[in-house]
């Protein structure tokens, strides 16, 4: 019990009955003990959404403007992570690059995981034959690995960050709805719901007050789980050419095209970004892992 | 046995009818149509409406549908827009590259994951499993463009080498080609080995914990005895699981990599067919995805059978 009171410390979560802010900071100091590994990726995260916050501010340059005579300028005191071959300082467009990581990871992570719940809630709650019709598109959605469902969805929509958006969005819906289904049934014949049933209460209000707050144990692992792969995802697409458009400073165009052609002259040019990404997924991972041991004491070992 | 494979085959009837289904319709609900794509210059509307005609795309969409099907069941995927060849000799001509890379991808995945799982299992919370969970815990952090542009870059940098550009089979020059795949393999199995190794350290310790595993070392067996011929086979179950996320991580795994490093496969392919808007063949390849991932979760679930005789589901 006390290790799910410090997950919700973790999540920034009120804790109940902890909410006087001397021990919430104990208990923070607690959580880095325990797991150290969680709490850096925590403050990866929270480093994440203070430079994306404050992006104009930590920025020495403008992210768009080249700046004349200054192509290709190796690391210096002046561009800390050097210029990129159009003379853009890379610092300021990494800064700013992460402002749309963490757009796509928040939108296309909470999209997903919404619509999910409620493919999985309908699924699960409602049964019969409408379970049987959902599960048969999951099914069939899900015979497609997530980025080629995500690449044919761009490849119908046309290249853009909105439609990555709405493509990596609708990608993550099966996989999720699937987990959260399972939950639902389960939680489904536990006994409070058949008294709820017993004292008349409706179906949406089962489904809403007493079934969808015992599944979001699940729901928070796999939404921490979709911020990650959203920003993977993302950046895989700009990769490819297929999501944002330069000159947008995505890390994923900052890593194709360009940093390729001048990999022996400027390899700065595709290092910094890629930095960039592998330390964010790396908050994820760790920090997704502390969140799993934290809320499902199953998994625990 | 018989009866539960035979079963198995029959429930992904309606998945692969399901997959075809969104594969077909995704690519009709394009923003205009197809004759756009293929007339360049302002076409009039008649020429349009016998192209439309001439393509079949003026009859209904169940009727589209079942012309189409029929055709991929028959080895028909239709007319590449890009090249005006049969869509399926793009596809024979670009597989056996990434079959090559998905081999030897796979095989540096077993060979790394395996070893380094076996021994963060047996050896846990040492300095060897500590080693291996901080090297596994940063492979599935670098994305696999990441990897495979940072090993493109720094020897080019350092020593000033950089991997040949131009495919050559395996069959015509084999020490060309495998220079050129060696690193792709790498990249893939990196990220593959990752997952793998998680898979196996976790899966053998939870069966080591097992009484009869106990028992087998109370009467006696060397430790080796013990890990190997009891331990691992138990293990394996959930070890498979993973095969399938595998084939999914190979896949995608192939269509970054092929484009980083050049290589004309069947990722290659589908990157250039967007690029081009060129439907029948995106439509094909797709297909082919979903289908072989498929495959490799049926193969999964088939040999979750053999592997533990209890799991047959009546």
């Amino acid at each position: 019990m006390a290790r799910s009171v410090e997950g919700n410390v973790g999540l920034g979560l009120p804790a109940i009955g902890m909410s006087h802010r001397a021990s919430r900071g104990r208990r923070l100091l607690r959580l880095a003990r325990t797991k150290p590994l969680g709490a850096a990726g925590l403050a990866i995260l929270l480093a994440l959404c203070l430079v994306a916050a404050a992006a104009p501010l930590l920025a020495p340059h403008d992210p768009y403007e080249s700046i004349s005579g200054a192509r290709l300028l190796s690391p210096s005191l002046d561009h800390p992570m050097g210029t990129d071959n159009l003379g853009r300082d890379l610092l300021s467009r990494i800064v700013y690059g992460a402002r749309i990581s963490l757009l796509i990871g928040v939108i296309a992570g909470t999209l997903g995981t919404i619509g999910g719940m409620a493919v999985g809630l309908a699924s699960g709650y409602i049964g019969g034959s409408l379970d049987n019709i959902l599960q048969r598109i999951v099914d069939s959605l899900m015979a497609f690995p997530g980025l080629i469902l995500a690449l044919t969805l761009v490849a119908t929509l046309g290249p853009s960050l909105r439609n990555v958006l709405i493509a990596i969005s609708v990608g993550a819906i099966p996989g999720t709805s699937r987990v959260i289904r399972g939950a639902v049934l389960s939680v489904k014949e536990e006994d409070y719901v058949s008294a709820a049933r017993a004292l008349g209460a409706p179906g949406w209000r089962i489904a809403t007050f007493h079934i969808l707050p015992n599944v979001m144990a699940p729901v928070l692992i796999l939404a921490s789980v979709a911020f990650g792969t959203s920003i993977i995802a993302e950046a895989s697409l700009s990769f490819l050419g297929l999501g944002a458009q330069p000159p947008t400073p995505s890390w994923g165009v900052m890593l194709s095209g360009p940093s390729r052609r001048f990999m022996t002259t400027a390899p700065w040019m595709a290092i910094f970004p890629g930095l960039a990404i592998s330390l964010v997924i790396f908050g994820v991972n760790v920090f997704g892992d502390a969140l799993r041991d934290v809320l499902d004491p199953r998994l625990r070992s | 046995m018989r009866l539960y494979i035979m079963r198995r085959f029959l429930n992904m009837i309606p998945t692969l009818v399901g997959l075809s289904l969104i594969v077909f319709l995704l690519m009709r609900v394009i923003p205009g149509d197809a004759t756009d794509l293929i007339l360049e210059e302002s076409p009039t509307a008649q020429r349009k409406d016998e192209l439309r005609a001439e393509l079949g795309l003026d009859r209904p969409l169940h009727e589209q549908y079942l012309v189409w099907i029929g055709g991929v069941v028959h080895g028909d995927l239709g007319t590449s827009f890009w090249t005006n060849k049969p869509v399926i000799d793009g596809i024979k001509r670009t597989t056996p590259v990434t079959v090559e890379l998905a081999l030897f991808a796979s095989a540096v995945a077993l060979i790394v994951a395996l070893p380094i799982g076996i021994i963060s299992a047996v050896r846990q919370d040492t300095i060897w499993d500590y080693l291996g969970r901080s090297v596994s815990i940063v492979a599935l952090s670098v994305p696999n463009f990441y990897l495979g542009t940072l090993v493109i870059i720094l020897p080019a940098v350092f020593w000033g080498w950089v991997p040949p550009v131009t495919y050559r089979p395996i069959w015509e020059e084999p020490l060309r080609n495998l220079q050129q795949f060696w690193l792709p393999s790498l990249v893939i199995g990196a990220s593959a080995s990752a997952t793998l190794m998680r898979m196996t350290r976790s899966a053998l310790l939870e069966v080591m914990r097992q009484d009869y595993i106990r028992t087998a070392q109370a009467k006696g067996l060397t430790f080796r005895s013990v890990v190997l011929k009891h331990a691992l086979k138990n293990s394996l179950i959930p070890v498979v699981t993973i095969f399938g996320a595998l084939v999914a991580g190979l896949l995608t795994g192939t269509v970054i990599t092929e484009t980083i490093f050049n290589l004309p496969g069947l990722g290659r392919l589908t990157i250039d067919a967007i690029a081009q808007r060129d439907y029948p063949q995106i439509q094909a390849n797709v297909l082919l995805f979903g289908l072989v991932y498929t495959m490799a979760n049926l193969a999964v679930d088939l040999s979750y059978a053999v592997l533990n005789p209890r799991i047959r589901y009546g």
